[in-house]
Parts: C-alpha cells; sequence; structure tokens
C-alpha cells in the first residue's frame, strides 16, 4: 500500500517580519481535509508551501513520504487548484487541457485518452471546443478541478474553490470533490463553514498562523455542547444580547427575533440548550483562542 | 510536442504579426529599392563612386589637416558611444593635442599655438562688412581675393621623419585625448579615394566570382533586416513572457512537472523558430527572384539562406534573450527598453562599419553591394562576433532558468518587491 499520508512537523514561513505560519505540526491522511479559517488566517500560504510555491523557512513537510524539498517529484504527485484558476483566454478547453498535460509529461496517447473523460467528469464535455474567456465562473472552476486531476495526483491541493459560486454550482463542486476524495488525499481551503460541514470527516482551522484545532469536525462540535442556546426575544433586545454574546444565527419575525448564541449560561430565562453545529463549534473556537470579542460579535 | 504548442502560441499573437508586418515593410521599402540590377561597369563613365585605401601618403595629410582644423576651432567631432558629441578641450588637454600636432608637423608649439589663434581658428575676413537692410535681411559683403586674412594655413605640411606607425601611435593619442570615438579611431576614412573603371571592374569581378552575385546581395539584405531582428524580437518576447502574468496562470505552470529548463529553453527556442521563419521565407522568396532576374548566371542558391542562418538569427536570438531574461526577472516589459537602448546605441556605432567592417557590433552592417574583399577581410571578426552573440543568447536564456526556479520556489519576487517598495514611500510620503 502506498504512503497516503502528509506529515508537516514545526513548519515555519515568515514574510519579511511577519510570522506567517507558526510551528505548525500536522497530519493529513486519505479522503477530504478541510482547512478552515478566516482571510489572511495563513491557509493559502500553506497550501502554497504544500504545493511548492513557496518556500518554508524551517520544519519539514514529507508529501507521501517524498520531502519537499524535491520539488519535481512532489508536482508529479500533486494536483493544485489556486485560488484563483485561470488559463489563456483565447484558448479552448481541450487546448488547455492538452497544454497543462504537455506540462505535465504526460505523452499524446496518455492525454488523448485521459482528457475527454475527465471534461465529461466535470460536465464540460460539452464545452471542450469553447474558449476559456466564454466559460463561466463555475466552468472554470471545474475545469480547473479536471486539470489539477490530470496527471492522475495522490494528492489534491484545492484553494477556497467554491468562492463566488452559486449554490447549485457550490453543491456540484463539492460533491465532486468529495468524489475524488475516494482514491486521494484532497485538501480543501476555505473559510465557509458550510463547505467543510458537508465535505469533510478531518479539519484544522488556521488563525493568524497558527494552528487553533486538528481533528474531526465531530469532535470539534462536541466542544460546543451545552453551550448553545436558543432564544426568542424582542428586536429592541437584539443589539444588547449582541453585545454580550456571540450570535451564530437570527431569524426575525416581525418584532420578535429567534437567535442563536454562545453562552457558558443560559443568557434568558426562556432559552433553550440546542445541539451545536460546526458553525457554532468554529465560532467557540476561535473565542477561546483569543480573536477580539469584536471580531466574533460579543462574548460568551 | 510542447515546442510546437509553445510555436503555435507564438505565430498566433497579435505582437508577432506585428514584428512580420515591420519586415515585410522593411524589405519592400528599404531592399527592393536599393538594390538594383549587378552589371559591368561601362567605360568613359565621370565617376565609379570611391574606395578606402590604407594609403599612408593620403591618409596621414588628410588626417592632420582634420585634426589641425579641430584643434583650430578647439571643436572636435566625436561618437563615444554612437551618439555625436562637440567636444572641446580644456587648456591642459589642448596643451597635449598641440604637442602630437607639433611632432607631426614639425612645426613648432608656439607657431601652432599662435596659427590657431586666440578666438578659435577659421578664416577671418579683415575689409568685410555687414548690412541689413529695412527688410530685416542681413547682407555679407566679402571682399575680393588677396583682402581677406586667411590664418588658417592652406596645407599642412608633414613632418618628414614621421613614420606611419608612429603616425598611428599619435592619433590614438589624439582620439584619447578627444575621449574616444573621435574621427582618428578609424583612419582609413581618411584613406577615399575615387575608384577607376579598373577598381569598378575588379570589384564587378568579386561580385560575381567570389559572392555569385547573391553573396553581395545577400549582405544587403542582412543588413535591413538586420536592423528590424535586433530590436524587434524583444518585442514579441516580452509580450509573450507578460501573457502568463496577464492570463494569472503563473502559479498553474509553476505547478506542472515539467523541468525548469526544459520549459524555458523549448520556450525560447519555438519562440526564436517563429521568429526566424518569416526571415527564411523572405530569403526563399529573394532568392527565387534573384533566379530569375539572373538567367543563365552562376548564382549561389543558398546565400540568402546562408547569410541569414548566420548574421540574422544571431540577433534574433539575443534580441528575444534579453526579452526573456529581463522579463522572467521583473514580470515587467523593462527588457524593451533595455533592448531599445543597445539597439539605438548599437545602430550610432554600427554606422562606423556602415560599408562593412563589423567589430563587436550588435546590428550587422554593410549597406553596400559588393565591397567583397572588406567582407572577406573581416570574415573572422564576423564570424567571432556572431559566435559571441550567439553564446550571449544562450547564457541569457540560462539565467532565465535559474531565475525562473527561484521563482517557481518561491524564493524570487522581484515585481513584489518594487511593489513593496513604491507602497512604502506612498506611506511614508503620507504620513
Amino acid at each position: 500500500m502506498d504512503n497516503m499520508q502528509i506529515e508537516i512537523s514545526n513548519l515555519n514561513k515568515f514574510y519579511g517580519k511577519k510570522h506567517a505560519l507558526q510551528n505548525i505540526n500536522l497530519s493529513i491522511g486519505q479522503g477530504m481535509f478541510g482547512l478552515l479559517g478566516r482571510n489572511g488566517a495563513g491557509k493559502t500560504t500553506l497550501m502554497k508551501t504544500l504545493a511548492t510555491l513557496l518556500n518554508k523557512k524551517s520544519g519539514d513537510i514529507t508529501v507521501c513520504g517524498i520531502p519537499i524539498q524535491n520539488a519535481k517529484e512532489i508536482c508529479r504527485i500533486t494536483g493544485y487548484l489556486p485560488q484563483e484558476f485561470s488559463m489563456y483566454p483565447s484558448m479552448k478547453v481541450y487546448e488547455a487541457m492538452d497544454y497543462l498535460g504537455v506540462l505535465s509529461g504526460l505523452d499524446c496517447k496518455t492525454r488523448k485518452g485521459r482528457i475527454p473523460g475527465l471534461l465529461e467528469k466535470v460536465n464540460l464535455g460539452d464545452h471542450h471546443r469553447t474558449k476559456v474567456k466564454a466559460l463561466s465562473g463555475g466552468m472554470k472552476r471545474r475545469l480547473g478541478i479536471a486539470q489539477a486531476i490530470l496527471h492522475d495526483p495522490k494528492v489534491l491541493i484545492v484553494d477556497e474553490p467554491t468562492a463566488g459560486l452559486d449554490p447549485e454550482e457550490r453543491i456540484r463542486f463539492r460533491n465532486l470533490l468529495c468524489e475524488l476524495a475516494e482514491e486521494r488525499i484532497v485538501i480543501l481551503s476555505t473559510h465557509i463553514v458550510g463547505d467543510i460541514e458537508a465535505t469533510c470527516e478531518d479539519i484544522a482551522i488556521m488563525d493568524n498562523g497558527k494552528l487553533l484545532y486538528k481533528g474531526t469536525v465531530k469532535e470539534l462540535t462536541r466542544t460546543a455542547t451545552n453551550k448553545v442556546y436558543t432564544a426568542e426575544i424582542a428586536r429592541i433586545e437584539l443589539n444588547a444580547l449582541k453585545e454580550k454574546y456571540i450570535v451564530t444565527g437570527m431569524l426575525t419575525m416581525g418584532e420578535r427575533v429567534n437567535v442563536r448564541l454562545l453562552a457558558n449560561e443560559q443568557p434568558t430565562t426562556n432559552a433553550i440548550l440546542c445541539e451545536p453545529n460546526i458553525e457554532d463549534a468554529y465560532m467557540l473556537r476561535m473565542h477561546e483562542s483569543g480573536v477580539a470579542a469584536h471580531q466574533l460579535g460579543g462574548n460568551l | 510536442m510542447m515546442f510546437l504548442k509553445e510555436f503555435k502560441k507564438t505565430i498566433m499573437s497579435l505582437t508577432y504579426l506585428i514584428f512580420v508586418g515591420i519586415l515585410l515593410l522593411m524589405y519592400v521599402t528599404q531592399y527592393e529599392t536599393s538594390v538594383a540590377k549587378i552589371e559591368a561597369p561601362q567605360k568613359g563613365l565621370q565617376s565609379y563612386g570611391v574606395k578606402y585605401e590604407e594609403n599612408k601618403e593620403i591618409i596621414i595629410p588628410n588626417a592632420v589637416e582634420s585634426l589641425y582644423g579641430e584643434f583650430s576651432a578647439n571643436s572636435y567631432i566625436a561618437y563615444p558611444i554612437g551618439f555625436y558629441k562637440n567636444v572641446k578641450l580644456g587648456d591642459k588637454k589642448q596643451g597635449e593635442m598641440v604637442a602630437i600636432l607639433s611632432e607631426m608637423t614639425g612645426i613648432s608649439k608656439d607657431d601652432l599655438m599662435a596659427d590657431a589663434g586666440t578666438d578659435g581658428a577659421g578664416i577671418t575676413f579683415g575689409e568685410g562688412d555687414m548690412v541689413t537692410n529695412e527688410s530685416g535681411e542681413i547682407t555679407f559683403t566679402v571682399p575680393g581675393e588677396g583682402e581677406g586674412k586667411e590664418v588658417l594655413p592652406s596645407r599642412i605640411s608633414i613632418d618628414q621623419k614621421l613614420t606611419y606607425e608612429r603616425f598611428r601611435e599619435l592619433m590614438k593619442d589624439a582620439d584619447k585625448l578627444i575621449g574616444g570615438g573621435s574621427k582618428y579611431s578609424n583612419l582609413t576614412d581618411f584613406g577615399s579615394v575615387p575608384m577607376t573603371y579598373e577598381d569598378a571592374l575588379v570589384e564587378y569581378k568579386a561580385i560575381v566570382e567570389k559572392d555569385k552575385i547573391t553573396g553581395a546581395l545577400a549582405r544587403v539584405f542582412s543588413d535591413y533586416l538586420g536592423i528590424v531582428l535586433s530590436i524587434f524580437p524583444v518585442f514579441v518576447a516580452v509580450a509573450l513572457g507578460l501573457k502568463d502574468r496577464r492570463a494569472k496562470i503563473q502559479e498553474l505552470l509553476y505547478t506542472r512537472r515539467i523541468s525548469s529548463f526544459r520549459f524555458m529553453f523549448t520556450r525560447y527556442f519555438a519562440m526564436v523558430a517563429a521568429l526566424f521563419l518569416p526571415v527564411l521565407l523572405m530569403a526563399l522568396y529573394v532568392t527565387v527572384q534573384t533566379a530569375n532576374q539572373y538567367r543563365g548566371v552562376d548564382i549561389d542558391l543558398f546565400a540568402f539562406i546562408k547569410y541569414s542562418c548566420g548574421s540574422l538569427l544571431p540577433s534574433i536570438m539575443v534580441s528575444a534573450a534579453v526579452g526573456v531574461c529581463l522579463t522572467v526577472l521583473t514580470d515587467t516589459p523593462i527588457a524593451i527598453a533595455a533592448q531599445g537602448i543597445w539597439w539605438f546605441i548599437g545602430i550610432n556605432m554600427g554606422l562606423q562599419h556602415i560599408d562593412g567592417g563589423y567589430g563587436s557590433d550588435l546590428v550587422i552592417r554593410h549597406n553596400k553591394v559588393g565591397n567583397t574583399d572588406v567582407y572577406l577581410d573581416n570574415f573572422n571578426t564576423l564570424v567571432i562576433n556572431r559566435i559571441s552573440y550567439t553564446l550571449l543568447a544562450i547564457a541569457l536564456v540560462a539565467l532565465s532558468v535559474w531565475i525562473y526556479e527561484l521563482k517557481r520556489r518561491g524564493k524570487l519576487d522581484v515585481l513584489g518587491s518594487i511593489k513593496k517598495i513604491f507602497i512604502h514611500r506612498k506611506v511614508e510620503s503620507k504620513a
């Protein structure tokens, strides 16, 4: 059995004086792995470092047993979909795939055999003669996935793939990633909690270059048990409540508001404890890690 | 396979089409209009042109007289880096110049200085007059013969003991005093003499026998196209280099398996092949055209191809390599400015060798049908020149490979650093 594991130990990365990655230790196995964090948390830096696009300051990384220093081998086993996937606008879809296939060292026969199937898989089979500039955002992103798995990599690194996609396209994209994760390591970086909840079992949370959490979604959710309440309050009470607690959801119904919030104790007399979800747990983790109250919208 | 894809990418770009258009324009407007059918000279013509001889009897007096004239006016014409410059020497250097002139002429320094006059030299008209009429026009009245006073001696005498070797040394010193690039840096230009019918016949025979007609024509073909090919490939290289950044696919390319060496060199050679293609097609066209024009004459059918490969290809290679290297390094079009300056200086310096001579010129000039012996005499220089530029081009691409690899691994970001400096300055100035 192949070594299907990414090992990161004591990873540090600086941008000038900014400590962009601080002593990251992480182990990623086969399947979907979610990397969650706010914008600027260091997710893209970590993804780029894994894709050999950035140079680390210190620490060790091995991808399927190959040290990250062996960039050529890493490129052979890794597929990468950057945050802003783009291609030469005047190239046709098939042409773009063929060009990138050549750069990945695939021979003509392999490319001819693989590209049509991949385009079908990402629902671009009918668009193989369409120019890249004529594709919609979602189609472009699907082309991005197709090119990333063109050389059949063991590892797929996908950076913020669903940003800007409509709900239908987002669901389709998430399902596609799950399919691909059946036989690969797929690392999905996002700041959208819903994407992680729908696709990943193992996750890590990053903030300010640090790893705040690593484990399963279930374990993370469990940490918020007995801390999530729902309550129906008057609309005029909402601001006071928001200043005091972290509100993770609200539904306005005329003059009344149904709020979902995080609290150590029952916040109002009519508040009811409820089952936490990953979003609640994520907000709780961020709060516990010292993220400023005003950035989260309140305290506990 | 990658070569073909990159080749296609190059020829489908707008910049490339503009390049081909300019090349064609140069061919049609310059080469086709300046080359007439080569025919044997006819006896009894008034002029057969001029030729340059390394004849000390002609060169020494012409050069000394020229130097004396410039010394007297303290106004020396020079092209130090190909640009016109009027040099005025200080007292000390003029003192050294008068010593050189004194040694060459045998005239004492004092006499030379006195002849030069205090306000510079020239011809002064003692009894002349200047009248301004009502409409503001100025009329000079020049006195009759013998009435004026001519400061400049009509002909400077040459010291009989002056050897040609010493003369050359002294002229080299004079050129140094002027700052280089003066008329005295290339003394052959002072050896201009009118060509006779016999000379013209010898030249014609050289064109027919040594050049097989097409060789002489191919040099002029290369001369004109060389002007375009020493600069315009940089535009194509820059446009293609920046295409990756504009399309935002640099990261995507960086993560592919292909090595930086193979990637850069394949791209480069595909681009050079695309740039050379129209030159080759034009060479083939002009070969067919010339073969038709000289039916029955023994011509070299491969001359245009040989000159295109030997003389023009290195120019394309180096210009494209500058474009590749500086674009990979900076992600900006700065290569166009760099190559533009180099080309401009090269063109001006090449004017010194416009009829052949070559030296270390970037742009190989040979703007004369014929001059076969000058070409043959300088053939080794030409070969060294072209090989050197080819090697320089390869070295620049090798440097690009190294830069690309550093960028690919996130170890170099020149554009990012430049941006940071500007942002930092903006913040500071706002503060």
